[in-house]
């Protein structure tokens, strides 16, 4: 596979944008779980009450926010303890759970395809 | 697109069609499985709170409701998420 990718550019262009709608629908399903069981009280409803739909959106908003500062501080903090290779293993745990690293890439692919649908 | 320029590609324009087509299919369906399990778990936490001796017509008739708004709160989650990354975009540039 990774031979025929550097053959065939067009093909190697389809594989990377799939890999980044993988990843942003991975991260939109996590943060789907976690507001879900912070926001919605009653799913028994024919419709979202505009209170609910806000709070749904703030909290991806706060969740983002949150990892943001985190990291910001996490660097801070390292910087002083910069030898200690504790650091070192938790920044790729953030890695993995908070999906930061892989966002620039993101962006640079979504102002491609605008066209993005999540479902 | 432009199919013309993988000349040196071991793969012909339908061959790589299908297999594009493919892989989406393949993503589509693993992306539709862990929906559907997370609404599994998050539905029957919500609407099953007193298991009875069957699933009751008010639990089928919370279980589809909270089916669709899970759909919901994804399309918004999403949006908003989207939206986000747009504008850590802009103010990037």
């Amino acid at each position: 596979m990774d031979k025929l990718l550097e053959t065939d550019p067009e093909l190697a262009r389809f594989v990377a944008e799939m890999e980044q709608t993988s990843r942003m629908k991975k991260t939109t399903e996590k943060l789907t779980l976690e507001c879900w069981d912070l926001c919605i009280t009653n799913p028994n409803v024919s419709r979202f009450d505009s209170k609910t739909e806000s709070c749904l959106v703030n909290c991806v908003e706060r969740f983002i926010d949150s990892s943001t500062y985190l990291v910001k501080e996490f660097s801070n903090k390292s910087q002083s303890v910069s030898s200690s290779s504790d650091f070192a293993d938790s920044e790729m745990i953030i890695d993995d759970k908070f999906t930061l690293s892989p966002e620039p890439k993101l962006n640079e692919q979504e102002k491609k395809s605008s066209g993005f649908k999540f479902w | 697109m432009d199919y013309s320029s993988g000349q040196k590609s071991a793969l012909g324009a339908n061959e790589r069609a299908a297999l594009m087509s493919n892989i989406k299919q393949q993503l589509d369906v693993a992306h539709a499985q862990e929906l559907l399990q997370q609404v599994s778990e998050k539905c029957f936490k919500m609407c099953i709170q007193k298991p009875g001796s069957s699933l009751s017509s008010s639990d089928q008739k919370c279980l589809t409701y909270c089916m669709d708004r899970y759909f919901d709160a994804f399309n918004i989650v999403g949006r908003a998420y989207s939206q986000r990354l747009q504008k850590e975009l802009a103010n990037a540039r």
